[in-house]
């Protein structure tokens, strides 16, 4: 038995017929309606502009190439024109023909236009603006996304076989900091990880030096810290018997002020 | 025999059918066998039509090929389109789907006879979007859930059923044609939005050249 008109909207048939995802005996019910319901081909219509507007919002530039290709083709098999009853023309379009109120109707439809496409460009530019911010925070997001990444990458290598955990005191003058160094013969690398350091001056940074028997103290990085933790991989230098870590001027110095001596650790020990 | 027409992308120009109008003269281009008529139906429709392959097929080469034999299936079969059954953009869309979801089954199974493997997600070719495709994309898709925008792209720009889209990703049938018909119901509405704000805008502009007209004249 047929669908009614409104079985046919309920159940979403529409939609279906506009996907093409109907069987035959469905599609020529959906049909046979379309021919009798003027509503139902506008609904219809309505669906029809709204997958097309999709369809078009998703689209790829169209290769001139393949435009060529089918003109060639095409013109292999020439065949006769398709005869259809002509369209009344007559309904066509609204220009008016001679009328002046016609021609005012024009002109102010022709503003309208202009009104809405200034509106439009102007809905654009808004949205342009949001989608720039959107890539910009997709970027930040990746930069982020490495720097985590690389901080897992290092949490890892702490668990290597082979990594030894040496904790050491730091000297008098700083008592309250805490200095471990996770060190890794095997694959030579060292991490550090300190607690409780000092507050700094803004003239100030701390330094980590390598210390070696036969060698002047050998500076390595420089840095501060905002809540007194740092967790940070150590250059490897060879031969190294241990590393210092003492507060220098902003930006490092080429010789330890050992009167701000924050702690030293031998990596003999541990 | 009615001419059902189509409406063009931005809603506000349809209140004057110029683009129902273009669609007619493509048509009658192409049932006079006139290559202008071929020519428009690709500067109109290709774009789009080349989109929906694209992300079926999955590969460049082939989303070409098949872009070629949809616009020679549309040329060659143009006497068996109704405007009455559907727009024409609609017509030419499904064929478009048939043909790349065939060349998909074809060359899956020409590759299986030859033992060679054959990826259909080797590359990935749906997604080189360009700026203004981009930012249609994200206007046109604002309020559309995630869930109802996945469904919609399954069935339209990927050529699935309904019933494979429930039997792929483990949905129920009755979630999958909702979430569909939820999903272009939204579409519509943001249509009708968009229509409603440019016929107000012209009824506001109508009466006020109407009013300059009625003083100028009687006044």
């Amino acid at each position: 038995m047929a669908r009614s008109i409104s079985e046919i909207r309920d159940e979403g048939l529409l939609e279906r017929y506009a996907l093409g995802d109907l069987g035959l005996h469905e599609r020529s019910e959906v049909e046979a309606a379309l021919a009798a319901d003027a509503d139902l081909r506008t609904e219809l219509r309505e669906i029809e502009v709204a997958l097309y507007r999709y369809a078009q919002a998703h689209r790829r530039p169209a290769p001139d190439a393949v435009l060529d290709r089918v003109l060639a083709d095409a013109s292999k098999s020439p065949l006769a024109a398709v005869k259809r009853p002509a369209r009344d023309r007559s309904t066509t379009t609204s220009s008016g023909g001679n009328s002046r109120i016609g021609t005012w109707l024009l002109a102010a439809a022709s503003l309208g236009a202009l009104f809405f496409g200034f509106y439009q460009l102007n809905e654009r530019q808004n949205d342009r603006t949001a989608y720039v911010a959107q890539l910009s925070d997709c970027d930040e997001l990746a930069k982020q996304r490495q720097v985590l990444l690389a901080k897992v990458d290092e949490y890892e290598q702490l668990g290597r076989p082979g990594t030894r955990v040496v904790s050491v005191a730091a000297t008098e003058k700083y008592p309250e900091t805490e200095i471990v160094l996770h060190t890794n013969n095997a694959t030579q690398t060292n991490f550090l990880q300190l607690q409780n350091l000092p507050a700094l001056t803004d003239a100030q940074s701390f330094q980590l030096w390598s210390l070696k028997s036969d060698s002047d103290p050998i500076p390595l990085d420089v840095f501060e810290t905002e809540d007194g933790r740092v967790f940070l991989k150590v250059d490897h230098v060879d031969n190294t018997n241990a590393y210092a870590i003492t507060i220098e001027q902003r930006g490092g110095a080429e010789s330890p002020n050992l009167a701000d001596l924050i702690g030293v650790f031998d990596l003999s020990a541990g | 025999m009615k001419f059902r027409g189509f409406y063009a992308f931005s809603p506000g120009l349809t209140f004057f059918n110029f683009f129902r109008i273009k669609e007619q003269q493509t048509l009658e281009l192409l049932l006079a066998r006139d290559q202008k008529g071929l020519r428009d139906l690709y500067a109109d429709y290709g774009q789009a039509v080349y989109g929906v392959i694209s992300r079926i097929v999955k590969q460049d080469g082939l989303a070409e090929e098949v872009l070629q034999q949809t616009m020679l299936k549309a040329w060659n079969g143009i006497g068996s389109y109704d405007p009455d059954k559907s727009a024409l953009f609609t017509w030419l869309a499904a064929i478009a789907r048939n043909t790349a979801i065939d060349a998909v089954r074809l060359k899956r199974y020409q590759n299986q006879q030859k033992t060679d493997s054959f990826d259909p997600h080797v590359h990935d070719s749906g997604t080189h979007y360009d700026e203004a495709a981009a930012l249609d994309v994200q206007k046109l898709t604002k309020n559309l859930d995630e869930k109802y925008r996945f469904v919609l792209d399954k069935a339209y720009l990927e050529g699935y059923s309904q019933a494979e889209i429930a039997d792929e990703f483990n949905l129920p049938l009755g979630t999958v044609k909702t979430r569909l018909r939820k999903a272009i119901a939204i579409l519509r509405d943001q249509l009708r939005s968009e229509k409603s704000l440019f016929i107000g805008i012209l009824t506001t502009l109508a009466a006020l050249v109407g009013a300059i007209y009625f003083f100028s004249t009687f006044g």
